[in-house]
């Protein structure tokens, strides 16, 4: 090898190197400062893929058996002719296999004056599908709570979401920059090594962005487009003189159906749901809207379930609500929008079965390991014990504790609160919300009394106590224990509550660990020369963090 | 519950991860050598999965459902090799017995 070879090697090496740098401290910046952001958004992110089931679960009063959509569609726009038969507009969203309840929204039609005050929102009406009676129970936010803050983190609109999207602008760069830093990605595939301090760090966060980076990947970039029209206005602001115009010309143009003033009886809705379900092949119907019911001009639009395909933007077919003639359907979507559908529809998982559920939560939980341990890697690796911290470790240190440990007895507040609540409280779903704040914030500020250490140790304890008790309070409050529930073949309750069981035991790990004396890292040992083992990259452990 | 994909993929990320020096060791059985046979029939398996994972979900949920599956057996046999090694390994005729019957059902 000539020495101008080897030179050019070395420059390039160089450069490679410098490259590598860079990127390691970008991914380590961005990874903190979105990091405790991004966390609470994978945990209660992950928690929503089981939305409607935690709902049931907060209402245990509600006990419905299934019925067909057919039945379930009479019975509501049955409940709507006599409570509001001359509204503006009836939704009605059918049960299925995961929410029991009929759930209608309907809006006041609005005074022709056009003085006078908007009419109120109406609140949700929630019906028993077989007898169409409304269903009695306990208000409450139910999944919804999760969902909603894992993207809006419980800041008012538009801020909320635009913090959200920030965070994953910043957790997209910090996947792609860490793909770029962790050379040695394939070898280290099945490297998890415990007890070794910052190693076990390094590695618990190397493991669990490789062995999920499809999924990080893919649960990242698909956050970001569902909302990129709001991140990203321009486009449609420089092509568009209306935002309506652009939902026209995407979607197809809506017909409203116009208010004629007539009386003319609402067709019966049995046969519609009937004919849409032949006509999509078995495909269930998901909501039905009802426009200007008892009028010669009322329309009736059914929805497609997007539960058995990727596409979250259902079909939708259009008839008249008085002679119940079929006007038009949703014609096929355009590339862009059919993608945008896919990629919603992956980031939503409503496509997936109780199997696909579950392996979207474990790897939720995957993610949320990944950016906890990203955090605790950043200050395990400046830890320095004869040197007294510097304000930025110690803020980071402390805002892990709020955030890794403290979050998921707020999580656990918000259920228990939900059991030892008088059910009929006024204004009980806001009081659930606030328990989760007070408890989390409340927690993290009462960790900054105890040595970091102790912080840890009593902040996982109490998160795993809390979850702990979540089935006990259960069982005491309700007929809907464990016991109980498996008696009755109630696969729902019981599963709940071993998960809230290995939530408990999971943080009563983290909590033991954390008590545990550290241990000192054992030197590494110089490779021989013959045949070096796997070599530890130094250089790595420095870039990676 | 179509778990067979989970199955198979686990068994070939554990052929695959046998197959390296780190989890060789004397007195192993006849499947746990090294080398490249084993890594063969990991990659082998792994193709298998991708195959009955299109067959049970279909072609199009069927990438998604492998793809999950195929991480969350990592994860699994992740934490396994992270703690008991030699189980983690032995595994492998297991899930392997488990994904035919899951398949002949």
């Amino acid at each position: 090898m000539t020495g101008k070879t080897e030179n050019a090697r070395g420059a390039n090496g160089e450069a490679k190197s410098g490259w590598r740098q860079s990127m390691a401290w970008i991914h380590t910046w961005l990874g903190l400062l979105a990091g405790w952001i991004l966390f609470a958004m994978f945990l209660t992110g992950t928690a929503s893929y089981f939305r409607p089931e935690i709902t049931r679960w907060m209402q245990p009063e509600v006990d419905i058996a299934p019925v067909s959509a057919v039945h379930a569609a009479m019975t509501a726009v049955a409940h709507m002719q006599k409570i509001a038969p001359q509204d503006e507009q009836w939704t009605i969203f059918l049960p299925d296999d995961r929410t029991t309840t009929t759930r209608i929204f309907t809006r006041a039609r609005p005074d022709p004056d056009p003085k006078a005050a908007k009419p109120p929102r109406r609140p949700e009406i929630r019906v028993d599908p077989a007898t169409g009676d409304p269903v009695a129970a306990r208000e409450t936010k139910g999944g919804e709570h999760f969902y909603r803050f894992h993207f809006q983190l419980q800041i008012p609109h538009p801020w909320g979401r635009w913090l959200a999207g920030l965070a994953a602008i910043f957790m997209l760069a910090a996947i792609i920059s860490g793909v770029i830093t962790h050379k040695r990605i394939f070898v280290d595939f099945f490297t998890l090594r415990w007890g070794k301090g910052q190693r076990s760090w390094l590695d618990a966060h190397n493991v669990s962005a490789v062995i999920a980076l499809p999924f990080h990947a893919m649960i990242t970039y698909t956050g970001l487009i569902t909302l990129v029209a709001m991140y990203m206005p321009w486009p449609v602001a420089a092509n568009y003189q209306k935002p309506a115009t652009f939902a026209d010309a995407i979607y197809g143009v809506q017909d409203d159906g116009k208010y004629l003033g007539r009386r003319a009886p609402l067709t019966p809705i049995g046969p519609l749901i009937e004919r849409v379900s032949h006509e999509w092949h078995g495909g269930r119907p998901a909501t039905v809207i009802v426009r200007n019911p008892n009028d010669a001009g009322a329309t009736i639009q059914i929805a497609r379930s997007n539960a058995d395909t990727l596409n979250a933007r259902g079909q939708t077919i259009l008839f008249s609500g008085s002679s119940g003639r079929r006007i038009a359907a949703s014609q096929p979507p355009g590339v862009a929008i059919e993608t945008a559908g896919v990629m919603l529809g992956l980031h939503m998982g409503n496509f997936a079965g109780p199997l696909l559920r579950w392996t979207y939560v474990l790897l939720g939980m995957t993610g949320t390991a990944m950016v906890g341990t990203g955090l605790l890697l950043w200050t395990a690796k400046r830890r320095r014990e004869d040197v007294k911290p510097f304000f930025g470790f110690a803020l980071v240190e402390r805002l892990n504790i709020g955030t890794v440990a403290c979050l998921p007895a707020g999580m656990a507040a918000f259920l228990l609160a939900n059991r030892l609540l008088p059910a009929d409280l006024a204004g009980r779903a806001d009081i659930e919300v606030a328990a989760m704040y007070w408890t989390w914030f409340g927690l993290a500020l009462l960790s900054l009394a105890l040595p970091v250490r102790r912080a840890w140790i009593a902040m996982l304890g109490l998160s795993a106590a809390s979850f702990l008790a979540i089935p006990i309070v259960n069982m005491i409050t309700t007929d809907r224990g464990f016991f109980a529930s498996i008696a009755r073949g109630d696969l729902l309750f019981a599963s709940f509550d071993m998960v809230m069981l290995s939530m408990a035991v999971l943080l009563g790990f983290g909590a033991w660990r954390a008590a545990q004396p550290p241990k000192q890292a054992k030197r590494v040992r110089k490779p021989r020369a013959a045949k070096p083992p796997i070599q530890m990259p130094v250089r790595e452990l420095t870039d990676a963090a | 519950m179509p778990l067979e994909t989970a199955c198979l993929a686990f068994a070939g990320l554990s052929q695959v991860a046998r197959s390296s020096a780190r989890f060789q060791h004397k007195g192993s059985p006849f499947w746990s050598r090294g080398g490249g046979a084993t890594r063969y029939s990991g990659i082998a398996l792994l193709i298998l999965s991708f195959a009955v994972a299109m067959w049970r979900f279909g072609p199009i949920k069927g990438p998604v459902a492998w793809t999950g599956l195929l991480s969350l057996s990592g994860v699994v046999l992740l934490l396994l090799l992270s703690s008991r090694p030699r189980l983690a390994l032995g595994l492998t005729p297991l899930a392997l017995t488990f994904a035919l019957l899951l398949c002949a059902l």
